[in-house]
């Protein structure tokens, strides 16, 4: 487990800004850091990296003091490697030069190959960076970033300008580099679908500090964070038990839960499906002669105004998971929903990351 | 006439070679955030470019004569008096040419985007290895510009030497002051060759300048 804890201030176009935070640890492989743009995210990492000096204030990783005011350490003595929004490729150096830049070496040539091979950069190597394309740099940037043998590796927005096929040929590479090598993975996005795909955890931050640390579903269930945060709430179900295709519909089962769409996997490892709350209907009683597919009974765990959409949004457990259904005000109020009523709850809709 | 040539280039060599490696290591130390005293400094290290020669050479006179800092300083060093001599030259050179050595580099060094160190401190480097290994290679058309202009303001330097280095040849007699000479003595075409050579010579090299500058590689900044 790391740990890192401090309150600091530090100064944003002349003008001090306080930043606190208490005792994060960061338990799961990849923390996903969540925030609208300006709310501090990138100011928190250079912070925390050493790249911004501090006015006031500690950072302690692990107990031990890494930036005050009068000290910063070195970012190699701070156990972090960073990947800024922009790639800053040496240009005068070639790929290969830029990916062994540093000095700090460990995870070995084979897991270097490893990684190489695997996001298609080994005939990149001899190439300058303005040979490249910008997701090709992007890549590159990546494998740099990744290769430093730091406890903590930090990415911001690592997949800005990345199609999505190698996006998720990173993010697996990612939580698999985190799992093996026992990396704790800081990973910033403002796309929330893309956390989901990646992180275990998620850190929302706002207004230069941290609103919320915990696990992705709970953020996902917390209606305010979606009220705040996104433009509809959302659902994720992760790791099903078992993926399988019956007449090219693809089954996915959460133990008891089956949910089926006609989706291709194609090149999605199939381990998360998002559900958005509007795409969720309520009925009394099972639809016969429907288009929807998947139709499961649910008891409904609880009902909070919604009044971004002047709606009700429902949280409604389904064999132990629980799915929001973001329902308008007129259908709630002719529905006469209560608390652990039994509902039928339809899924219009799906998407698979 | 070959003879001044030679000493005018041996002066621009010499003076050259001196002053890259130390216009490099004082943008090392001026790199970054300007300190107040760094400021003075840059500030000092630019003058040369905008006093009259006469002035800096008056200064230099001074402080080289046997009883002036400098002087009694060179003389601890064995050097009975640096005036009117060549070591002399390369004092003055330096301190004349410095600004065009310099200016160029500390440009170059200053539009390279931060990021770039940040990265390379980031990836584990120190402050030393960054600036010799990223930043100068990245600047590489500033230490070009600067080598090739530090090099051709010293063949052009006149006013100080008349100064400091009087008129000796094959020892302060450089193509400049001797140019002077051959008008003095209405020598004209000598004149017109010797000026003819200096005109064509420096073109070349600043055609240099222009053709070694063009970057290999595109400064991607994403």
């Amino acid at each position: 487990m790391t740990k890192l804890s401090g309150s600091f201030n530090f100064s944003y176009d002349g003008s001090p800004v306080q930043f606190t935070f208490e005792d994060i640890k960061i338990e799961a492989a990849v923390t996903g850091i969540f925030g609208a743009s300006g709310s501090g995210k990138t100011t928190l990492l250079r912070c925390l990296v050493g790249l911004n000096h501090i006015v006031s204030g500690e950072i302690y990783l692990n107990q031990i003091l890494i930036s005050s005011p009068s000290k910063s350490s070195s970012s190699s003595l701070r156990h972090m490697s960073y990947l800024s929004q922009v790639t800053y490729l040496f240009p005068h150096l070639t790929v290969k030069e830029n990916i062994y830049y540093s000095n700090l070496k460990g995870f070995g040539s084979d897991y270097e190959d490893h990684i190489i091979t695997s996001l298609n950069a080994t005939d990149l190597m001899h190439l300058f960076p303005n040979q490249l394309s910008g997701g090709q740099r992007r890549i590159i940037a990546i494998i740099r970033a990744l290769l430093v043998p730091h406890a903590i590796l930090i990415l911001d927005e690592p997949m800005a300008g990345i199609d999505k096929l190698t996006a998720r040929i990173i993010s697996r590479l990612l939580k698999e580099h985190a799992k093996k090598l026992n990396v704790k993975i800081l990973y910033v996005s403002h796309d929330i679908y893309e956390l989901c795909s990646i992180s275990d955890e998620i850190m929302v931050i706002s207004n230069h500090g941290i609103a919320s640390s915990r696990s992705t579903k709970k953020t996902l269930l917390d209606a305010q964070f979606s009220i705040n945060h996104l433009k509809e709430p959302i659902s994720v179900l992760s790791n099903p038990t078992s993926i399988n295709t019956v007449d090219s519909n693809t089954n996915f089962h959460f133990n008891d839960l089956i949910i089926t769409t006609t989706s291709d996997i194609g090149s999605s490892d199939g381990s998360y499906l998002l559900i958005n709350s509007t795409d969720v209907a309520i009925a009394l009683n099972k639809i016969e002669n429907s288009s929807i597919s998947n139709q499961f009974i649910a008891t409904i765990d609880s009902i909070i105004d919604y009044p971004k959409y002047n709606g009700v949004l429902l949280t409604l457990k389904v064999d132990g998971h629980k799915i929001q259904s973001l329902i308008t005000r007129r259908s709630f109020d002719s529905l006469d929903i209560i608390k652990n009523a039994e509902v039928w709850c339809l899924i219009k809709a799906l998407s698979l990351i | 006439m070959i003879a001044p040539l030679v000493l005018s280039l041996k002066l621009a060599a010499i003076t050259t070679l001196i002053l890259l490696p130390l216009s490099l290591f004082l943008c090392l130390w001026l790199y970054g955030y300007l300190s107040p005293l760094k400021r003075v400094a840059l500030a000092l290290f630019t003058l040369p470019l905008v006093l009259p020669p006469t002035v800096l050479g008056f200064y230099l006179l001074v402080f080289m004569s046997p009883n002036g800092y400098l002087g009694r300083f060179s003389a601890l060093a064995g050097f009975e008096s640096l005036v009117f001599t060549f070591p002399g030259l390369v004092i003055g050179s330096m301190i004349y040419s410095l600004p065009f050595v310099l200016q160029p580099i500390y440009t170059s060094l200053s539009l390279i985007d931060g990021g770039y160190y940040e990265t390379s401190l980031v990836l584990g480097r120190s402050k030393m290895a960054t600036f010799f290994k990223i930043l100068v290679p990245m600047a590489r058309n500033g230490v070009i510009t600067g080598a090739i202009l530090g090099f051709l303001h010293t063949v052009g330097e006149f006013g100080v030497i008349l100064m400091i280095g009087g008129n000796i040849p094959n020892v302060t007699n450089v193509a400049s002051v001797h140019l002077y000479d051959l008008v003095e003595g209405l020598n004209y075409s000598q004149a017109y060759a010797l000026s003819f050579i200096l005109v064509i010579s420096s073109m070349s090299l600043l055609y240099l300048v222009y053709t070694l500058s063009r970057p290999s590689w595109v400064n991607n900044n994403d």
